[in-house]
């Protein structure tokens, strides 16, 4: 749906330097992993996957009228490669978003790799294959496991989108927190993060289930022999198993909602013996961030404690509208963008 | 529906384009980390404003081009430095008048984000793209690595392209109206259908290059070879960098 670049403003030179140590170190490691075990004639395959990535991000899946998500690829790009392919060709998705359409800093290559590729890829992976039960692509054996159906398939994509995405964007608060560059209280913004990355996990769990569903349908040969826990997508997704999904959804919003809204998080702040001064959200869409940008603004307000009858039911309670006006905030700040370009100008460089 | 326009800078001659693809990436690397070095509260100086405008006008990067290519990119950054003045109150005192420091934090950002952006524009607009993947190779980025990003830029226009006629096509067709759950399975349809494709096209294209003889390295008409003005060109940057970074000039 959105991916959050880190600029290179928001960093200082040791958080940088340390993160891209991290980020090309990994790398290394997984090119070796990649090349030890992949058919040769697989590689250029993967940097046209890339490519693939890339373009169907131009293809909007309506969310609510006048906004839309799309893509972010790195779930699929595990299920489908593995963990230690996928985190190159989303590392190389990340490089060429900097180096030829300048989003996301030079400098801050080594975070974005790291929030965007690596996390998402590996601990997606690892949830999707605990949940599966299938054994990604590697080992053969995996075939003779139970066949698992539709709805676990769905369930191990979900969360796996959910845990994975959201860790990788929660690092985002605290790099920008190391860095010291930050006035906005680390735990509002990291909260603001984890529930923009809940709806986002959400959006990108529907479209990779839907995508693997219709290759499975259609062309099921391209994609069963490197990974037969796929089988299961073509199957029907019941409605409970969905609708599970959102619910989910929402309670966990409401639980950051509230979170954000009552004061227990400013222990958390203290812990981070940083002073707080200028501010930062590392967020490329317009839309999130403005709406960020309100919600933080708004966020104090909840800090009533309605009275003393249900301190925790009005935090809650709060959490939850708090949650409806952000969201609510995102629609109008988005129908009002996307009244203004033709669909044809939308800037390529727009969140990828 | 071509999207070449993206770079199409970097097909131009001039010194700035003919210097080696290593020497601009490492100069640019420096460039940033001295801007983000300078302490918080401070904005860079003017001197700063060398470095990207030399590389922009020799190299004959329309500056137009720039600004507009920054704007698209800014957005995000110009909420955060609206946002900077309310969560920082501390008092700082300028020209005889004491303002929210975060006043000072924003501006300084925001200068920074343009000055930081202007330099990569200016190497991404002056440095064809497979010859900075040949840098980067040399640089000691993995293998696999940098041929996966050769592959993923010659493909990305490629696949933009489709997807656009994907989009036209669709759009021609439900106007962009339905019922959510249907428009949501015709999305699915469409990324399937492009994955599909891609899947077709990556398999036509592996027969294509082993049938002439691809063995896992590419060569390029334009060897690299970093000559004196690579090195001249570099040294001058660190050291006008290091002049600038300890206020030479200001102090002069």
């Amino acid at each position: 749906m959105l991916a959050m670049h880190m600029a290179n403003e928001l960093l200082s030179r040791q958080v940088a330097v340390l993160f891209a140590a991290i980020s090309a170190g990994v790398l290394v490691l997984a090119a070796r992993r990649t090349q030890a075990r992949l058919d040769p004639r697989r590689v250029p395959l993967m940097g046209v996957l890339g490519a693939f990535v890339f373009a169907a991000q131009m293809i909007n899946f309506p969310i609510l009228p006048g906004t839309s998500g799309h893509l972010g690829g790195g779930v699929l790009l595990a299920i489908l490669l593995g963990p230690h392919a996928a985190t190159l060709v989303m590392a190389s998705i990340l490089i060429v978003q900097c180096l030829i359409f300048q989003d996301g800093g030079l400098l801050a290559l080594g975070t974005n790799i790291l929030n965007i590729g690596i996390v998402p890829c590996y601990l997606g992976y690892g949830v999707y294959r605990a949940i599966s039960g299938s054994n990604g692509g590697a080992a053969p054996a995996a075939r003779h496991g139970p066949p698992a159906s539709a709805g676990r398939f769905y369930l191990a994509v979900f969360l796996a989108a959910l845990i994975g995405m959201t860790a990788g964007a929660a690092l985002v608060p605290i790099q920008t927190a190391l860095s010291g560059v930050l006035a906005v209280p680390l735990s509002k913004f990291l909260l603001v993060m984890i529930g923009l990355h809940l709806i986002i996990a959400l959006v990108e769990a529907v479209i990779t289930f839907g995508v693997v569903a219709y290759v499975m349908r259609t062309r099921p040969e391209l994609l069963s022999e490197s990974t037969p826990g796929l089988h299961a997508a073509a199957g029907r997704l019941s409605v409970p198993v969905v609708a599970g999904s959102f619910l989910l959804v929402a309670l966990l919003l409401a639980g950051v909602g509230s979170l954000l809204a009552s004061s227990f998080p400013d222990a958390l702040d203290s812990l981070t013996s940083l002073e707080h001064r200028s501010m930062v959200s590392a967020n490329q869409d317009p839309a999130v961030s403005r709406a960020s940008e309100l919600q933080a603004k708004t966020a104090p307000l909840p800090e009533y404690s309605w009275d003393r009858l249900g301190d925790r039911l009005g935090t809650s309670f709060s959490g939850l509208l708090g949650v409806i006006v952000t969201i609510a905030v995102i629609w109008v700040v988005g129908r009002a963008l996307n009244r203004a370009p033709p669909p044809d100008s939308q800037p390529l460089t727009r969140d990828p | 529906m071509h999207h070449h326009y993206i770079d199409r800078f970097a097909y131009q001659d001039s010194p700035i384009h003919r210097l080696d693809p290593r020497a601009k990436l490492l100069a640019v690397l420096a460039y940033s980390l001295a801007l983000i070095s300078l302490p918080r509260y401070t904005l860079p100086s003017a001197w700063y404003l060398v470095f990207p405008a030399v590389l922009l006008l020799w190299g004959r990067v329309p500056l137009r081009f720039v600004a507009r290519h920054t704007l698209l990119v800014s957005p995000f950054i110009v909420c955060l430095v609206a946002l900077s003045p309310v969560f920082d109150r501390t008092p700082v005192a300028v020209a005889g008048a004491v303002i929210a420091g975060g006043w000072i934090t924003a501006a300084s950002l925001l200068v920074r984000f343009v000055l930081g952006m202007a330099a990569l524009i200016a190497l991404a607009s002056t440095t064809r793209f497979p010859q900075l993947l040949k840098g980067l190779e040399k640089l000691g980025v993995p293998q696999l690595l940098v041929t996966q990003l050769r592959f993923l830029y010659r493909y990305l226009f490629l696949l933009l392209d489709e997807a656009m006629h994907l989009r036209l096509a669709r759009r021609a067709r439900d106007a962009g109206r339905g019922p959510l759950l249907t428009r949501w399975r015709a999305s699915s349809g469409q990324v399937g259908v492009l994955f599909l494709r891609t899947m077709d096209s990556a398999e036509r294209m592996h027969l294509a290059m082993m049938a002439r003889g691809y063995d896992g390295s590419i060569r390029l008409l334009r060897p690299l070879r970093w000559g004196p003005a690579d090195s001249i060109f570099l040294a001058a940057t660190l050291l006008y960098l290091a002049a600038v970074s300890w206020g030479v000039f200001s102090r002069a």
